[in-house]
């Protein structure tokens, strides 16, 4: 039979599903423009999906780490500035325990100087009650109550439970200190509580051999406790800002591959739909030209 | 013996009468130009049975062969019943392509990924829930938002697996109606077995019913898109059609057509829809491993009481979330800072769970988008065997009018010859013999 026939029936097809496969390429480039996205579902390009889905997950895991990290900044700022109001007791208390010492001065010089250990024991137990969003930061795992009350108990209200922060994938830091390592449950121990009040008891009935030794002595100790409290907070802060900074450039770069890996290619998608949108119009125009004359055309 | 006079008018007269069929053929041709599976056609003329003059009709004394004129042998159809093999095996193709296609994308947008509305980012948001709650154990509203997160999270998977299951009843509803009483195959085997009777009587009579062979033929295309149909000729007209695997013809001869009959692995837009359901049973199962991954990995740390609740074996489809916020675990001890089971659930992300519902989306991405491949090439493949078909079957305009003029110019001509013999018959009967009158 005659082969490299020519009708008119073929060229009609050819010329429709050409045009039609040229709108749906107009269609596909204009889609990822407007979208922004050569990925729209998973069959454009399945591997990419996949490793979408592990990017944007890898994603929010850090931005859920750098919400840690600035929540627990805040509430290292909060337990260092405590920290630093013990700091500032200890020295005054320090101060006040030499003038005690002094056999110059006189009783009620020293019952004055008593008061206002006992002043410095409630700011002392007020510092301790530190809270940051809500949460007492000095009460272990305790953290819905106060661990100190004031006045004239001593009693620590707390647990020595430590709390866990995580700054990474598998990176967790220890961030409270219990209010009891520093300033002690009132009796017992030789910590800052119970050494402010045996000073004001001493100050109080002129313990003169007490206030220039056991005291000072009780003191230094407490204060080398609070310097070493402070230095891990400090520390700690430190490793918290590399580790924010790690984060953010971990974060770029996933964001940068997570763009590479799924964001339109603006350059090349416009320059796909110029070349389809001058191929679909060449098309229409050959096809006018194409299906128009037959011989019909040139009999009379 | 001698050659009668009037003979040449006879002659004349054939080809007048052949040039006007010729014309009628072209006419017909013409006005089909645009019919759906309409075969071109073709006059085939030849020259009549010549007369046989006795010795002493030449010169040299010999016999000879005089000719008669022109007949029309035959109307025939121009086919080619290659290509159509053809054409209906990458019809079928793509019957099935377009079928599955068409599922896998319904299922693709159900699975809105990669977006912010689909498993994968609730998924992340449920974890980073969990990061909040390490962050304030103490916090009602933070185990709020987490039994929120939960709950959202739980629903999408339901959904989805509502949406498989229901995608695989879809398909076999289709299946039932293409098949059954009121469906296409019934109507068209019923109709090829009413063209076998008519093309059986035409062809027992000498005619060549070519109109009633095209409309077979467009039946079998029809019906090739629904499954692999084979075609055997059974001689006088009459054809016997298989249909899938079936057991037995579709179509026999004559006689009533064989529906409905058991199909296992028809081929064509059947034979997907019966794929379909093994295929959505296989990603249920994965949805599963994913739904059972997350239920067990966060309940073995979240207990008691259970964080989500599903029934063994079908998690996928009742997964829930077992807690409110007040039953909201975030530590092993019952200290209001405890956080330790918060930190260790938040620290699940990216694992096992994840994983799974990554491979199952790259999986029914990646079946989607080969069955897209297939789809585009046995579009173009059909559209080959369509061109070809065309090529040798299509009516094409110049060449039906190039004909037309030919038979006209012919018909002219032989009407010529007939005037002309006409002139000399009235020079031997009017003039002949009145010498002197």
């Amino acid at each position: 039979v005659s082969a490299g026939r020519v009708t008119e029936g073929m060229l009609g097809r050819r010329l429709l599903s050409d045009l039609r496969a040229s709108t749906q390429r107009i269609a596909t480039a204009q889609r990822q423009i407007a979208s922004g996205r050569r990925i729209d579902k998973p069959s454009d390009d399945p591997l990419a999906t996949h490793n979408a889905l592990r990017l944007r997950s890898e994603l929010g895991g850090i931005e859920q780490d750098k919400r840690t990290i600035s929540d627990t900044k805040g509430w290292l700022d909060t337990t260092d500035s405590a920290l630093a109001t013990i700091t500032e007791v200890v020295h005054r208390a320090r101060e006040l325990a030499l003038q005690g010492a002094n056999g110059a001065i006189g009783q009620t010089e020293r019952n004055k100087l008593a008061d206002e250990i006992d002043q410095l024991v409630e700011t002392a137990k007020s510092a301790a009650n530190s809270s940051y969003g809500g949460r007492y930061v000095f009460g272990g795992q305790d953290t819905d109550d106060p661990p100190y009350t004031p006045g004239a108990v001593d009693t620590y209200d707390g647990d020595t439970a430590l709390i866990a922060r995580q700054i990474g994938p598998g990176v967790s830091v220890q961030i409270n200190v219990p209010g009891v390592n520093i300033l002690g449950n009132g009796t017992a121990d030789t910590k800052l509580l119970r050494t402010l009040r045996t000073l004001a008891a001493d100050l109080r009935s002129g313990n003169l051999p007490g206030l220039r030794g056991p005291a000072l002595n009780n003191l230094q100790t407490n204060l080398e406790d609070v310097t070493s409290a402070r230095g891990i907070v400090g520390a700690l802060s430190t490793r918290l800002e590399s580790a924010e900074a790690r984060l953010a450039q971990v974060e770029e770069s996933t964001v940068s591959l997570l763009s590479e890996n799924e964001d339109t290619d603006i350059a090349k998608a416009m320059i796909d739909l110029t070349t389809q949108q001058s191929v679909y119009q060449a098309a229409l125009q050959s096809g006018q030209s194409l299906i128009q004359p037959s011989l019909l055309d040139f009999l009379r | 013996m001698n050659v009668s006079s009037f003979m040449g008018l006879q002659t004349a007269l054939k080809g007048l009468l052949a040039q006007q069929r010729g014309l009628d053929v072209t006419a017909h041709n013409l006005a089909n130009a645009n019919t759906v599976g309409y075969t071109r056609q073709e006059a085939s003329l030849v020259a009549s049975e010549p007369l046989t003059i006795k010795a002493g009709a030449l010169a040299s004394g010999g016999g000879a062969l005089l000719g008669q004129g022109v007949e029309v042998e035959a109307y025939r159809r121009l086919r080619d019943s290659f290509l159509d093999v053809q054409y209906r095996g990458q019809t079928m193709a793509l019957g099935g392509h377009e079928t599955t296609s068409r599922a896998l994308a319904s299922i693709e947008a159900a699975l809105n990924e990669p977006g912010d509305g689909g498993i994968g980012a609730l998924l992340g948001q449920f974890w980073s829930a969990w990061g909040d709650v390490a962050n304030y154990p103490e916090s009602q509203p933070a185990r709020q938002a987490l039994v929120g997160h939960a709950e959202t999270l739980a629903t999408a998977i339901r959904t989805l697996d509502a949406r498989l299951t229901s995608v695989a009843q879809e398909a076999t509803a289709e299946y039932t109606a293409i098949t059954g009483p009121s469906g296409p195959i019934v109507a068209a085997a019923t109709e090829i077995q009413r063209l076998n009777v008519m093309i059986e009587s035409a062809v027992k009579a000498g005619r060549a019913p070519n109109d009633l062979l095209d409309r077979r033929d467009v039946l079998l295309d029809e019906l090739s898109g629904y499954a692999q149909v084979s075609v055997a000729d059974l001689g006088g007209g009459l054809i016997r059609v298989n249909f899938g695997d079936a057991a037995q013809p579709l179509v026999d001869g004559t006689s009533t057509p064989n529906w409905p009959q058991a199909l296992t692995a028809p081929g064509g837009r059947l034979g997907a829809l019966l794929g379909l359901g093994p295929k959505m049973a296989a990603y249920r199962t994965q949805l599963n491993d994913f739904a059972r991954e997350l239920k067990l990995s966060v309940n073995a740390l979240h207990t008691p009481p259970s964080f989500f609740g599903a029934s063994v074996g079908a998690e996928a489809s009742n997964i829930t979330v077992a807690v409110g916020a007040g039953s909201v675990r975030p530590g092993s001890t019952a200290a209001p800072g405890a956080n330790n089971l918060a930190l260790a659930i938040g620290a699940l992300r990216g694992k096992l769970a994840d994983q799974r519902y990554a491979d199952l989306v790259g999986r029914i991405g990646a079946d989607a988008a080969s069955v897209n491949r297939q789809l585009e090439t046995s579009q173009a493949l059909v559209d080959a065997a369509e061109t070809r078909r065309q090529e040798v079957s299509g009516v094409a305009m110049d060449e039906e009018v190039t004909n037309m003029i030919r038979f006209q110019r012919g018909y002219q001509a032989s009407s010529r010859v007939m005037s002309t013999m006409d002139e000399m018959l009235d020079l031997l009967i009017n003039r002949t013999g009145r010498v002197g009158l």
